[in-house]
């Protein structure tokens, strides 16, 4: 071999070894993984936001950034969200390994980006790392700057995920690899892998969302794999059940609370509100308005419909609930009259006198003295708009269980625990009446072992011909009856008195053991 | 949550020694007196710590599910008016101080909740007034310590 032959081979072998950054292998590394909404079912595409009063959108309205290079070495993360029969859609940002270049805003569209030599293929993986029957087809890659930063453009998956059947999947993971000749039996080098918690509802969402992250996920993970509307629900309530529901990134593992403080509670207004977390004693807690709305905006999600349904203590002779009628006012005055006596009363000495003994409108509170042993009814005043008369109302309460009313109807007790008396004393500390304590363990429901238990309505959710109870976990009923009799102990009215400290005490007046459903006394309305 | 200053707690061990276990729902630090209220069962005890000496107010007993909130506690004029709220009403006591005691002396509920009034704020002002805020509008109710009741007060 002369000289000339060895300058010609060494030039060989130095063009043979220069070779473009694309075809050195291990070049491309994965920065960034989008999920689209699907391209022919774009009602399919389930938009996600924070748990809470944020309303912060986790998801976009067409995309979400589920899986994204940090510059900790790790990835920062986004659940996504698909209705089941959806063919998801992702796309993928590369740079060249070594490269510290950003990514640009995923896109589709526009002005036609310039095609590179390198191709793009997704491979989803199972569980244990073997390819699941799901692909993101080999593609050409684009660059729509100067920077060796290349996009996989947004591109639908080769099969849709299965119509009627819910998933979760902790992590979704998608293989991505890259090579120069596109061919699928060529050589591929692995860019990375992306993983997120991909969620699959049973149908398209009953509404556009955006959805609490906890609605979805308690759908999508305690109905997973279910394939029937009524396992849905069913696999949900079960969660219910337990009375320990939790939200989804809850670290300390919360059960959310029915009234977990009577007082606060009684202020909450809406969802968002029991979904809450910041510090606070009125977040994380919720009325059974807030625990059936839950129940129902999870079905929801998955595009399971139902209703909810408000049981009232009801007024049973007239349209307007939660009050006494006529005759059962008349008959409960005589009853108080006659057990406490005249002397609890402030002049004139009578309780009809609606002047003398309301608090539902403060005005006659001012009227009254603000001292002395008296008793108060739960009522308001109410003018009759055909005759302009005045008249004493009293609003009617239901008493969900356990209280213990083995001292029959038409009787008074005190909300005091079982067993403990409270002695009536008039304004010169005589004692006119002793009434025996009725409050025992109540129900449990949620996050609340012993909640309040006195109540003018309930709120309830009707899927089907089943009601449900989300607030105490319980059902399903086959019928309203049958809620009445499982959770109701009895109906009636709430008294207070106020001894000769000015302490209030509550004490009930029993109407009427809900043993049987009667529905002139439980109204239900939707 | 446990707050007591060092002037209370050292009162307070003089006076009931058991205090230190148990939960303090309220506390209060003012110019010249603090407030605590503790839980102690189904009781709520209130003390006052007036000028170094530590009384106990009153008692409150409450019924098995109610959790009383304290509002405010106002000290003047030998009146001790606690102003309270748990999930049905908001309401208010006020005990004077006479004979090196204290003694109830009048008390009322000032609004009971319903299903659509729940949304009231009320603060006490000047030791001797209620201010109340419902829907936004503001009514000031001065007390008549004289006649024991409540007045509409207009600034």
């Amino acid at each position: 071999m002369n000289w000339r032959t060895q300058i010609l081979l060494a030039g060989i072998a130095l063009v043979g070894a220069w070779k473009p950054a694309w075809a050195q292998g291990n070049a491309l590394q994965l920065v960034r993984v989008e999920f689209w909404a699907p391209q022919d079912k774009s009602d399919h595409w389930v938009r996600i936001k924070q748990d809470g009063l944020s309303h912060t959108e986790l998801s976009g309205p067409t995309k979400t950034k589920a899986w994204m290079l940090n510059n900790a070495g790790g990835a920062d993360k986004k659940p996504v969200a698909y209705a089941g029969g959806a063919t998801p859609r992702a796309g993928a940002c590369f740079r060249a390994l070594g490269s510290n270049k950003s990514c640009p805003v995923g896109a589709e569209g526009g002005p036609a980006p310039a095609p590179t030599p390198y191709f793009v293929r997704g491979t989803v993986l199972g569980p244990s790392g073997q390819p699941a029957a799901m692909a993101f087809r080999p593609k050409q890659l684009v660059k729509t700057g100067t920077a060796d930063v290349y996009e996989y453009r947004p591109e639908p998956a080769d099969a849709a995920f299965p119509a009627l059947r819910v998933q979760y999947m902790e992590q979704f993971r998608i293989r991505w690899e890259w090579s120069v000749s596109g061919d699928p039996h060529g050589a591929w080098t692995q860019a990375g892998i992306s993983e997120n918690r991909m969620y699959v509802t049973y149908k398209k969402p009953l509404h556009a969302g955006p959805f609490f992250y906890t609605c979805l996920h308690l759908g999508c993970s305690e109905a997973a794999n279910q394939q029937a509307e009524g396992t849905v629900v069913a696999g949900v309530f079960d969660r219910f059940k337990t009375r320990c529901v939790v939200r989804v990134d809850d670290a300390e593992n919360n059960c959310l609370r029915y009234w977990g403080d009577p007082d606060l509670t009684r202020q909450n207004r809406g969802l968002d509100f029991l979904l809450e977390n910041a510090a606070g004693a009125a977040y994380e807690d919720g009325r059974c308005g807030e625990w059936s709305a839950f129940f129902e905006e999870i079905l929801a999600a998955q595009g399971i419909s139902g209703s909810q349904v408000t049981a009232l203590a009801y007024d049973p002779a007239g349209p307007m609930v939660a009050r006494f009628d006529d005759d059962l006012r008349n008959a409960y005055l005589a009853h108080v009259e006659q057990f406490f006596g005249n002397d609890l009363f402030p002049t004139p000495n009578h309780p009809e006198q609606p002047t003398n003994v309301l608090l539902d409108n403060i005005d006659p509170v001012f009227g009254l003295p603000g001292t002395g042993a008296r008793i108060i009814l739960h009522g308001k005043i109410a003018t009759s708009q055909s005759s302009g008369m005045t008249k004493l109302v009293i609003i009617s309460q239901f008493f969900v269980k356990d209280w213990d009313f083995s001292q029959g109807e038409e009787q008074f007790y005190a909300a005091l625990p079982t067993g403990q008396s409270l002695s009536i004393k008039n304004p010169n500390g005589q004692e006119v009446a002793v009434v025996t304590g009725a409050d025992a363990l109540g129900s449990p429901a949620q996050g609340n072992s012993d909640p309040r238990s006195n109540f003018d309505d309930h709120v309830l959710f009707q899927h089907g011909n089943l009601y449900y109870d989300p607030s105490y976990g319980t059902g399903p009923f086959p019928d309203k009856a049958e809620w009445v009799v499982n959770s109701l102990a009895g109906y009636g009215t709430l008294l207070i008195y106020l001894n000769t400290n000015n302490v209030p005490f509550y004490l009930i007046y029993l109407h009427n053991k809900q043993y049987q459903f009667d529905q002139n006394i439980i109204k239900f309305t939707k | 949550m446990r707050q007591f200053s060092i002037t209370v707690l050292l009162t307070m061990l003089c006076f009931e020694s058991l205090l230190l276990a148990q939960d303090t729902l309220y506390y209060k630090k003012t110019q010249g007196y603090e407030s605590i209220v503790v839980i102690d069962g189904y009781h709520l005890v209130f003390y006052a710590n007036l000028t170094g000496h530590t009384d106990t107010v009153f008692h409150y007993e409450y019924g098995h599910y109610m959790k009383t909130r304290i509002i405010d506690i106002s000290i003047k004029n030998n009146k001790h008016t606690v102003l309270y709220r748990n999930g049905d009403l908001i309401g208010y006591t006020i005990h004077d101080y006479w004979n090196n005691a204290w003694h109830p002396y009048m008390g009322n509920i000032l609004v009971f909740f319903t299903p659509t009034r729940y949304k009231v704020d009320v603060s006490i002002v000047d030791g001797d007034k209620f201010k109340i805020i419902e829907d936004g509008r503001e009514t000031l109710y001065q007390i008549n310590f004289t006649n024991k009741t409540l007045e509409r007060y207009d600034k």
